[in-house]
């Protein structure tokens, strides 16, 4: 499955050329395959576009009865509330959505009194909802002006800017040394602790062992959560394990392998984008294979 | 007493401690092998649930406690977080009892499931005891309104 976000993630990599970037690697002791850092994040926030609705809207003739109009028009309804009232572009106002009655004689004579006329109002499709990213937004504000909410963060995740170089390769860093350990739990690129998987022990998955790690820790801090800081874990975690990383407040999860019973890959249902809880990390998959089908192999444990 | 009851002392017992109150017992053949109520306050552990308490102590005294714990009912005066439950599933117990619904954190039915977590072949018996309900939410409402009296229950979070 390939998604936009995947795309551009893809291309920043593959930026430099073979000869430069070995070298890289060799500098900073980096072998083995690329890795791609695929952030998961709610589908929609990848599309391009966003729902449209139709919508009765006036072609203002005269600019002076702008105010007038903004007097006398019918409010709109709340779902329709991140769009402007005037379209200044293209110097329309929004008379009221489809499914309203459009002839109500009563603000058609004050319209009247204005020099509206019938044929200054056009059925036209607008934004349903409000755009949730800089791309759709641009898209969006060609149909009818409307608000977004600004989020650096989430562009730069989408446009796969969110890491510097040398996050990257601390993110890397991680990545493999987790491979042998399960789960670490890391602050400021410092680990503060972590757990193998206990396959005699019951529920002894490496991720909620190392909550309980962190737990009885002393730190300077006084905290006993994870907040502020970032989870490593090799394989994807269960939902037990999920569930234990957002008691925990842990700020972003990282995994290396998809898991059969993991909860956080793209599918029917994903913890951290569940939005009864109270608490949400932003997860990250590690991905440093060519081969896609490697999902059935792995389990949290 | 019923085993709900004996759950519920316990959850009483967290509730006097500043836990959120919730408490249960395992039981196998009749017999109650282990209990805990929420300790996440006493010892610093976001995952010391009512539930991982008992289990936790159970893996130090029982050997092959899988094989026990697929024979064994939960009791426990709240629905399972996504975490327990998740966790209840994996082990396969045979049933679980509880007697109000967790909207936030429901990890049986009402946020999560055995099918959400991927967890095939999942044998467990849930049985929903409504008699205790007004017990089980009254405990809740007498922790969160020491917390904050200011504060709608259902605004509030249920571990
Ligand atoms: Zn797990
Ligand atoms: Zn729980």
């Amino acid at each position: 499955m390939k998604r936009s976000g995947d795309e551009k993630l893809e291309n920043l990599d593959d930026q430099e050329p073979e000869a430069k970037k070995s070298k890289e690697n060799e500098k900073s002791g980096k072998f083995g395959p690329e890795m791609r850092i695929i952030p998961i994040i709610d589908k929609n926030l990848f599309q391009e576009t966003v729902m449209l609705t139709k919508c009765y809207v006036i072609a203002i003739q005269n600019r002076k009865i702008t105010g007038e109009l903004l007097r006398i028009l019918p409010e709109i309804p709340s779902e329709l509330h991140h769009l402007r009232r005037v379209d200044n572009k293209s110097s329309r106002i929004l008379l009221h959505p489809e499914e309203k009655a459009k002839d109500d004689p009563a603000l058609w004579s004050k319209l009247k009194n204005l020099g509206v006329q019938k044929e200054h109002v056009e059925l036209i499709d607008i934004p349903a909802v409000r755009p949730l990213t800089r791309l759709q937004f641009d898209w969006a504000k060609e149909k009818w002006a409307t608000s977004y909410p600004r989020n650096p963060e989430l562009e730069a995740t989408i446009n796969g800017t969110l890491f510097s170089d040398q996050e990257k390769d601390q993110i890397r860093k991680w990545s493999d040394r987790v491979e042998q350990k399960g789960c670490i739990i890391v602050q400021n690129d410092t680990a503060i602790a972590s757990s193998s998987s206990q396959p005699d022990v019951v529920l002894g998955h490496s991720a909620i062992e190392t909550v309980q790690e962190l737990a009885k820790m002393e730190r300077e801090d006084g905290s006993y959560l994870a907040t502020d800081c970032d989870v490593f874990v090799d394989k994807e975690p269960c939902g037990m394990c999920a569930m234990a990383l957002v008691h925990a407040r842990a700020k972003r999860v990282f995994f290396n392998k998809p898991a059969k019973n993991g909860v956080l890959k793209e599918g029917p249902w994903q913890l951290h984008l569940e939005p009864s809880l109270n608490h949400h990390y932003a997860v990250f998959h590690l991905d440093k294979t060519e081969n896609k089908n490697f999902e059935e192999k792995f389990v949290c444990c | 007493m019923s085993f709900m009851e004996e759950a519920f002392k316990l959850a009483e017992e967290a509730l006097e401690n500043n836990e959120v109150p919730v408490g249960c017992v395992f039981v196998h053949n009749g017999k109650i092998i282990s209990s805990g109520r929420n300790e996440t306050n006493l010892i610093k552990d976001p995952t010391a649930h009512a539930e991982m308490v008992a289990i936790r102590k159970m893996r130090r005294e029982i050997p092959d406690l899988k094989q026990i714990l697929q024979e064994s009912e939960l009791y426990v005066t709240l629905e399972p977080c996504i975490m327990c439950a998740a966790g209840l599933f994996e082990l396969g117990i045979k049933k679980i009892v509880y007697p109000a619904k967790n909207p936030r954190f429901g990890g049986i039915e009402s946020v999560g499931s055995a099918e959400k977590y991927r967890v095939e072949n999942v044998k467990t018996e849930i049985i929903y005891d409504s008699k205790y309900n007004d017990r089980s939410i009254g405990l809740l409402k007498d922790f969160y309104d020491r917390e904050n009296p200011f504060c709608p229950l259902d605004k509030r979070k249920i571990k």
